[in-house]
């Protein structure tokens, strides 16, 4: 058998690979290590050292105004948004047995973005864009609840969920674009913006709406991870092994909305993440639920750090959205893993 | 009285909880899909201990039946006790501590090792804190060793022949730990040898653990090697069960399976042996002495 790292108490116990916690623990440094990057970097480069004296709040003002007013919410804000997408697509892939699903696949991104968009065509001057956030997610719950409607047929099979799924992105797509095509220009440069994703300007006030959402989700991913694993064995063995399947998916699918509906709500509907991240943590760690749910996220924030750092340092003085880079940056670091795999 | 009406009066009467009650049987049991009826007020009994055989052409309802067995299928009227109790009254996890099922033809997650698959087995017998104690690690281990699987533990289920494959399967049915094992064709799609080697497996283990196994065969005459007791379905019913060499014979083949055949008698175990007629090389006597 495996080198397994078992714990085991009169309360509780657990086993999991080692090799896997050696994957994890690496994954970690890499994203503590981009993180700091991304506090060092930008217009004006400060150094490690004033970095970690800002964090004490031992720098000079100005510094100490760039760090944690500007970068660390940003940086942060990135990072959770990454980490909040990836996780989503790691819940839909596993609860799809597909490796093919992800929030924009499936319908859920799509729903945020039709909300949005109307909300920016013809709420926006009324009512503030505080209630941006509001429609977007409103709009990804709906998305949802009508995918497991129509899906419905005694009990919902996860082909049905995946296929109805996708026909719901493409109309939430074509509803849009419609918009954005029917609006003033000036609307349209802002929903364009915020289709592709950026987490430009964020402060703590995001960091703190979106933050709640992720406490909550995360606990009841790994509650669940256990009964994810089984039914991944296939709907007949998992109710074999005692797992109500039905119920567990109605829970997932709703598990995966409060995880990418907020993180989209607040940076827009950055794509690509919720897809690759889940398979870069398959090629690092085993195949558990509760192992890739962590490495999923990890490699989310870094992925969205990242192509968010590079698109403030790239086309300086331009600051172009996240969302550009994280398949610029994502999609050749997943062939190259792949590609790697063949031998 | 008759034997089997006292039997039945005592089980309507609750007392077979009592008793040695039968691990797993149907009363008045009917089952469908949509408005389709596939068995019909169905009574059966399977008998403790013993390998129970499911046999029948395709379509008629064994596969539905042994579903409704495992609760995998909600009975549209009657019902299935498991250790006498109504086994829809019971949760997931309680039955799936007391009997396991391999459906046909499982699909594991890509990349999936062994070790992991088998130790899925012990879903139903852990909890969130528990998830790993020293009996799922020694029931683990000795899954893998019955089955002789664990020089494959770490390998990853799609790089596995099919009798592999198949034979980790049953090793997480096995760290499952229960009394009861129902098998849906586990030897479809193997070759010869593999299909031995599972039968053997099943055989043993029935020896050895007094597991009460039930599957569906396609192959009678395996069937009849391994079977104490042979169900053959025929349109959603029970035609006739029994000991294989007492049921097994040209009419009930001609009956359940619609084909002429002749029953001779295994050289090699002695039980039935089912050989169909039907076309093909026909060697002369003289020609038959000399090969």
């Amino acid at each position: 058998m495996s080198k397994s790292f078992s714990v085991r108490h009169r309360l509780f116990s657990f086993s999991t690979p080692v090799r896997s916690l050696w994957s994890m623990l690496a994954l970690l440094v890499c994203f503590l290590a981009v993180m700091v990057f991304s506090l060092c970097l930008g217009e004006e480069p400060i150094t490690l050292l004033d970095v970690f004296r800002s964090l004490l709040g031992q720098a000079d003002q100005g510094t100490q105004f760039v760090v944690e007013t500007l970068r660390l919410p940003r940086a942060l804000m990135a990072a959770m948004v990454g980490a909040a997408l990836a996780s989503s697509g790691l819940v839909l892939q596993s609860m799809i047995r597909n490796p093919l699903a992800s929030p924009d696949i499936i319908g859920i991104t799509g729903g945020a973005s039709a909300a949005a968009v109307c909300f920016l065509s013809f709420f926006a001057t009324a009512m503030g864009m505080v209630w941006l956030p509001v429609f977007a997610i409103m709009g990804a719950f709906l998305a949802a609840l009508l995918i497991y409607a129509l899906a419905w047929n005694h009990g919902v099979t996860p082909m049905r969920l995946v296929l109805i799924g996708i026909g719901i992105s493409s109309a939430m797509g074509a509803v849009t674009t419609f918009v954005i095509a029917a609006s003033p220009l000036s609307t349209s440069i802002t929903a364009y913006i915020w289709l592709t994703g950026s987490v430009y300007g964020a402060s703590w006030v995001e960091v703190n709406a979106l933050l709640p959402w992720l406490l909550v989700s995360w606990p009841l991913a790994f509650y669940l991870a256990r009964r994810v694993n089984t039914q991944e064995l296939g709907d007949q063995l998992a109710t074999g092994l005692g797992v109500s399947v039905q119920r567990l998916r109605l829970v997932l699918l709703f598990l995966s909305v409060i995880m990418a509906a907020p993180a989209i709500a607040y940076a827009g509907a950055v794509g690509f993440v919720g897809l690759i991240a889940p398979h870069i943590a398959r090629r690092l760690v085993a195949r558990s639920f509760a192992l890739l749910l962590p490495t999923s996220a990890l490699v989310g924030a870094c992925l969205v750090m990242l192509a968010d750092l590079c698109g403030r340092l790239l086309f300086q003085p331009l600051d172009v959205p996240a969302g550009v880079f994280v398949s610029a940056i994502g999609a050749p670091f997943f062939i190259y893993l792949l590609y790697r795999q063949r031998f | 009285m008759s034997l089997s009406e006292e039997a039945l009066v005592d089980r309507h009467l609750g007392n077979s909880h009592l008793g040695n009650s039968n691990p797993l049987e149907s009363v008045a049991l009917s089952l469908g899909y949509e408005k389709k009826t596939i068995i019909q007020s169905l009574d059966l009994v399977i008998e403790p201990k013993q390998i129970t055989v499911l046999v029948g052409g395709n379509g008629c309802g064994k596969s539905t039946l042994l579903k409704s067995f495992a609760r995998l299928l909600k009975p549209s009227s009657g019902h299935i006790l498991l250790n006498g109790a109504d086994i829809h009254s019971l949760s997931g996890k309680d039955v799936a501590r007391k009997l396991a099922i391999l459906p046909q033809g499982p699909v594991a997650p890509e990349g999936l090792t062994v070790e992991q698959l088998v130790r899925q087995g012990r879903y139903p017998h852990q909890n969130w804190l528990q998830s790993w104690t020293e009996d799922d690690e020694r029931l683990v281990r000795k899954a893998l060793q019955d089955t002789n699987m664990t020089e494959f533990a770490n390998r990853s289920i799609d790089a596995l022949s099919g009798g592999q494959r198949q034979r980790a399967w049953i090793a997480m049915a096995l760290a499952q730990n229960t009394d009861i094992l129902l098998l849906d064709e586990p030897t479809t799609y193997l070759d010869l040898t593999h299909q031995i080697e599972i039968l053997d497996l099943l055989f043993e283990l029935n020896i050895t653990q007094k597991t009460t196994i039930l599957m569906v065969l396609h192959d009678l005459n395996l069937a009849a090697r391994y079977a104490h007791k042979m169900i053959a379905i025929k349109d959603g019913t029970v035609f006739c069960q029994g000991a294989p060499e007492a049921i097994l014979n040209h009419d009930m083949v001609k009956a359940v399976f619609d084909m002429e055949c002749h029953i001779g008698a295994d050289p090699l175990f002695g039980t039935p042996m089912c050989i169909p007629y039907g076309k093909g090389r026909k060697l002369d006597s003289q020609a038959a002495k000399h090969v």
